[in-house]
């Protein structure tokens, strides 16, 4: 891939490991389309941080969770900033935590609908403007998973894990569909790292002496070496590497 | 900080790469080699002539005194070890089960597993924070074979990556409390001095690369580039993991 011309879309990219993506993405000579469902003003801060420092970057709401929002995403960014070439699906949900036995089906159906659905619908579209037998130029993806998809997540977050689970083979199957096509797809899995998604917990200083010290780091991990690797697996550098699962996660943990 | 990095097989394929590669970006390295004498100055060489720092150690990773040797001699040269690729490995000929011979095995797990090992040992004793040490990372050059199995005939060679990336795991929870990271990759069918003699049959590397979902046998460059991202600040949460590097896998 040509070091010009390259546009990112991040889904959720508006907070957490999404936002230090596109931070950091600028600086690498990437236009960026940071998609957004709830997180207007976030999203548009990340934008004018962005532009700032010289780079191109816009936002676009659209919920995961919806079929047509996901379609409107790619055209609208490939009208605003050309070819997509570079597509990192960070939009996930927690779900409710909670035990097996108190589990709600309309929660379960809306964590894999944008956990799992909503990301396999992105890499559809995806696939479809990138591959070279569809007429593209090839291109990278990357599906943040998590380490909970391995190694099961922690008491409550099964579900959560389950997802993520999905993502993982789905990653390895849609990476060798279309590795002759000129698409690499590889997956991260990040363990704990300080984001919104999780500073609810983390905040408690209890909860998170434990956390730490269940991981053989012995610390929580930063946004920005999850968007790093991120980075690094969308590059030129990782020419051979696709359908991967890469664990970013201090060492994985003890439950 | 000054960065000092071993790197056992240096001489050749992946080892010399990454070594070419390191020197641009700043590390002294030391290349260790068994019987490439030539190669290894030849690499050396190459360093020098571009300004970078650079020796080669000869060494056999199948006898631990050569190992204790390699790390003082190390040391001793280029200052404190804070960087190592344990890249030496050999592929002995490929042989069915019912054919195996004891000797041979013994000396493809005392190098491909234990020689590994007890690199981690003399890392450890001088990068760990609780030995004094200011920390450090580690890289070892695992295969797919590791988990997949691997091609017709290499299931020894097979078990010896299994056995490395098992090790992997548990040596890089012991050490990730003090400072020293350490992960392996898995490279697919690449194209090295281990490789060539089956890879250069057309009708093999067809076969092979047919198999790939890439479609391409890698090169030693790109495995490189993986590993000196590994070894790098970048790659800072990253302890523990296996990177596979192989385009897609494979289909046996």
């Amino acid at each position: 891939m040509s070091s010009e011309a390259k546009t990112l879309l991040i889904t959720g990219g508006a907070s957490g490991i999404g936002a230090e993506t596109a931070r950091r993405a600028a600086a690498h000579g990437y236009k960026i389309a940071i998609n957004y469902r709830s997180r207007d003003a976030q999203a548009k801060a990340v934008v004018a941080d962005v532009t700032a420092k010289g780079g191109r970057a816009i936002a676009l709401p659209g919920d995961m969770a919806k079929e047509a929002d996901i379609v409107r995403l790619f055209e609208e960014t490939e009208q605003a900033l050309g070819p997509i070439t570079h597509l990192v699906n960070s939009a996930g949900i927690n779900g409710r935590r909670g035990r097996v036995d108190e589990y709600d089906a309309a929660i379960l159906s809306n964590l894999f609908a944008v956990n799992v659905v909503g990301l396999m619908l992105s890499c559809r579209e995806a696939a479809r403007r990138m591959s070279t037998k569809n007429g593209g130029k090839g291109g990278a993806i990357v599906n943040v998973s998590s380490m909970a998809g391995t190694l099961g997540g922690r008491p409550g977050s099964s579900a959560y894990a389950a997802s993520k689970g999905a993502v993982d083979a789905f990653t390895k199957g849609f990476a060798r569909e279309v590795a002759a096509e000129g698409i690499r797809v590889n997956s991260l899995r990040p363990g704990m790292v300080l984001t919104e998604m999780t500073e609810g917990r983390l905040n408690d200083d209890a909860f998170r002496a434990s956390i730490e010290a269940s991981i053989p780091m012995g610390r929580i991990g930063q946004s920005h070496e999850m968007a790093d690797t991120i980075l690094w697996l969308l590059s030129d550098q990782s020419s051979f590497i696709t359908g991967a699962m890469l664990d970013a996660s201090g060492g994985g943990y003890k439950i | 900080m000054t960065n000092t990095l071993l790197i056992t097989g240096g001489a050749s394929g992946i080892g010399a790469e990454t070594a070419r590669r390191a020197a641009t970006r700043g590390y002294r390295i030391a290349i260790n080699y068994r019987s490439r004498d030539a190669q290894a100055k030849a690499v050396v060489a190459d360093i020098t002539a571009k300004g970078g720092q650079a020796i080669a150690l000869p060494g056999d990773m199948g006898n631990e005194a050569d190992i204790v040797r390699l790390f003082a001699e190390t040391e001793q040269a280029l200052g404190p070890i804070t960087h190592l690729v344990n890249s030496a490995g050999i592929d002995p000929s490929r042989a069915r089960v019912e054919d195996y011979d004891a000797d041979t095995l013994h000396r493809l797990f005392a190098i491909n597993v234990t020689g590994l090992m007890l690199c981690c040992r003399e890392a450890t004793r001088r990068m760990s924070t609780k030995n004094g040490g200011k920390g450090g990372a580690i890289v070892n050059v695992s295969s797919m074979a590791g988990t997949l199995g691997g091609r017709k005939g290499a299931s020894a060679y097979a078990a010896t990556k299994g056995a490395v990336d098992a090790f992997t795991k548990g040596f890089a929870r012991e050490v990730a409390a003090e400072g020293i990271r350490v992960n392996s990759i898995r490279p697919g069918a690449v194209m090295t001095e281990m490789t060539e003699g089956r890879l250069n049959d057309d009708a093999v590397r067809t076969a092979v690369a047919a198999s790939i979902p890439i479609q391409r046998i890698g090169e030693a460059h790109e495995i490189a580039e993986a590993i000196l991202w590994l070894l790098s600040n970048e790659a800072s949460f990253i302890t523990g993991a296996m990177l596979d590097a192989s385009g897609g896998g494979y289909v046996i």
